[in-house]
């Protein structure tokens, strides 16, 4: 077993490699652009990305769409900052105190306290990474067929739970998720299941046509139909560097983001949503002037910032070292890191330590670019947000066309990805989220294939899930949230998390 | 809002009925030999079960106004639609006309569809899209486009 000096050495030793460095480039890039940009955001481009980086090694594919993942979060606050529109919806809380500064003169501390915030709870995540990516992975070594099986279970009532509207909505979606993963070849005995006699559907649906349709073609479908703002709010952006009073307001938030941000990636669900509200929550209540919050403090922006991005990077501990995505952007990088031959899990870290690595050291390096880019290519961003919908869209279209063509070279895709466009966009008119299937749509084979084998090893006894201690508590954890949750409904209505702040 | 919820749960009902239905013929197995269609019929269940539950919910509870409003009302819906019905008939029409044809006319009424533009200029783009797309995807990504009857491309 390598020590933790030369784990890094040996990422480093990868990732610093040119071809690797172009593609972390490119994947922050992209990501700060679609950042940027409203309408477009990471999980829909990622999808749509996804199959050209068949053509890729492993590492590079993945370096790179990790890039666009965490590189949008930093991008996200420009809009907010200087449109009151976000980007992402991890800065819809950016807005509140951002665009304020912004009209009062000084969008440009307000954008560089985003990006240095982001860099610095980046950063600090990354080494938490560093440091528990080896005890996650002893600790989930001694999993069986029942603890992956009760964790699976446990991620997906997380994801539930902490669902924007309906829980019970929720819920339906990720059983319709589970059950479309039925569709195709059983792993176990080889029977064919729900194809109806068609040779397409013998290996199932693939998950590129199913998220770019959910999130790429339906995102198109609803955009079209509005009219979105694109006014640059007009406001000479210069000191971008914040001033020593504005460090000394910012730094508690930066940490204090960074702490919630990377505990709240960690656990399934949460995410960097959920971080940069409660982020905000938290700075509002121990101000010693809450009521000065929505008209232009500097922590409202650095907090929120910093947890998105803290949370952004804390996710890739639970899908590297246990095979468990937390949110629906890990889901697909999870699809994203089998269809290379990689298996997420403790065993990715032992048998491939030159990817573990190099992917973990190619995102101190991302975090590198992406403050080079934010800062000083913040009037390029600021007409980038200038290229109208009507232009912007067609391309959207056309790549998500390429990208479900070119994974079998057959119009199929094309269909089964238009086909899931339609339904995401239904789903989205109906309120139904989409995380909650697309998670279990990639948990689903391996959530039935551990709860077979488990039921065959305990002959048939669901004690089993019981009876070990570590599946014990993690479905027992998840009962009791289903439980409280189911209390709280009875006794008045769940308050969403935007109603507390 | 009210009818296409239950319209809505009624669809996940049938979605049940047909998945449990089938996954019965598949072969269920005993809990110590899980059978094919084990896991789904149990799925196919629980998602009748909830949407029954959220039907009754839906049905019974006191009539709520949607804040939201008709998620339909005020937006131009019939863009959306003709975008779906382009692309579907791109899909139908790709191994027969090719790449490079049907991806022109499909640019072409995607970049009109909007505001009317200038023929030139929806022309002059299309061109320029599928371009850029050709040179990235066939030439350095080495994707395989049909060339269809025109053997174009």
């Amino acid at each position: 077993m390598m020590d933790l000096g030369q784990c890094l050495l040996l990422g480093f030793q990868s990732a610093l490699q040119p071809v690797n460095l172009f593609y972390c480039f490119l994947g922050v890039l992209l990501g700060t652009l679609i950042g940027v940009l409203p309408g477009i955001g990471p999980v829909a481009t990622i999808s749509i990305l996804l199959p050209i980086t068949f053509k890729l090694t492993p590492i590079a594919a993945i370096i790179m769409l990790a890039g666009i993942y965490y590189g949008a979060q930093y991008g996200g606050s420009t809009t907010s900052i200087l449109l009151n529109i976000p980007g992402e919806a991890t800065s819809v809380i950016t807005c509140l105190d951002g665009y304020q500064m912004a009209r009062q003169g000084r969008a440009g501390p307000a954008l560089g306290i985003a990006a240095m915030g982001s860099f610095i709870a980046g950063t600090l995540s990354l080494l938490g990474l560093t440091f528990l990516a080896t005890p996650f992975t002893d600790f989930a070594l001694k999993f069986g067929a029942p603890e992956y099986f009760s964790l699976m279970v446990f991620a997906l009532v997380i994801l539930t739970y902490l669902a924007h509207g309906s829980m019970l909505k929720a819920l339906i979606m990720a059983l319709f998720g589970l059950t479309l993963t039925a569709v195709g070849t059983d792993n176990i005995t080889g029977t064919l299941r729900f194809t109806f006699g068609s040779i397409h559907l013998s290996d199932g649906f693939d998950l590129v046509p199913l998220v770019m349709g959910l999130f790429g073609i339906s995102e198109v479908l609803i955009n079209i139909e509005q009219r979105i703002n694109q006014d640059v709010l007009k406001t000479k952006i210069r000191n971008l560097l914040p001033t020593g009073q504005d460090w000394m307001k910012a730094t508690g938030a930066i940490l204090r983001g960074t702490a919630i941000g990377f505990f709240l990636g960690v656990l399934p669900g949460a995410g960097p949503v959920i971080s940069s509200f409660v982020s905000y929550t938290v700075e509002k209540r121990i101000s010693k002037h809450p009521e000065k919050f929505g008209t232009g403090v500097i922590e409202g922006v650095a907090g929120p910032e910093s947890a998105n991005n803290a949370s952004a990077q804390g996710a890739f501990i639970p899908l590297l070292t246990l095979g468990i995505p937390p949110n629906i952007t890990m889901a697909i990088l999870f699809g994203a890191l089998m269809i290379h031959g990689l298996q997420p899990g403790p065993l990715l870290m032992k048998d491939h330590p030159d990817f573990f690595w190099g992917f973990v050291t190619s995102m101190y390096i991302g975090n590198f670019f992406l403050v080079f880019l934010n800062l000083p290519l913040i009037p390029l961003w600021v007409r980038m947000l200038r290229v109208p919908y009507p232009i912007l869209f067609p391309m959207i279209v056309l790549f998500c066309l390429v990208g479900a063509f070119s994974l079998n070279n057959s119009a199929y895709d094309i269909l089964v990805m238009l086909g899931f466009g339609v339904l995401g966009y239904l789903m989205k008119k109906l309120k139904y989220e989409g995380a909650p299937l697309v998670m279990a749509f990639v948990l689903g084979p391996l959530l039935e294939l551990n709860l077979r084998r488990s039921l065959i090893v305990s002959d048939g006894s669901f004690l089993i899930f019981f009876t070990r201690p570590i599946s014990a508590a993690i479905l027992l954890t998840a009962v009791l949230i289903l439980f409280l949750s189911l209390l709280s409904r009875i006794r008045g209505k769940k308050p969403e998390i935007e109603e507390v702040i | 809002m009210r009818r296409a919820e239950q319209i809505t749960c009624l669809f996940w009902i049938f979605v049940s009925l047909f998945v449990g239905t089938g996954a019965v013929t598949l072969k269920l197995g005993t809990p110590s030999d899980p059978g094919p269609g084990f896991l789904p019929f149990g799925t196919g269940a629980l998602l009748g079960l909830l949407a029954l539950a959220h039907l009754l919910k839906v049905s019974f509870s006191p009539f709520e106004k949607d804040p939201a409003g008709n998620p339909w009302k005020g937006l131009k819906w019939q863009r959306s639609i003709s975008v779906a019905v382009a692309i579907l008939f791109y899909a139908l029409l790709l191994p027969h006309l090719g790449y490079l044809v049907t991806t022109f006319l499909l640019m072409a009424i995607l970049f009109s569809l909007y505001d009317r533009q200038r023929w030139g200029v929806v022309v002059l783009a299309s061109f320029l899209v599928i371009g850029v797309t050709y040179l990235v995807f066939h030439i350095w990504l080495k994707v395989q486009f049909p060339s269809g009857f025109f053997r174009i491309g």
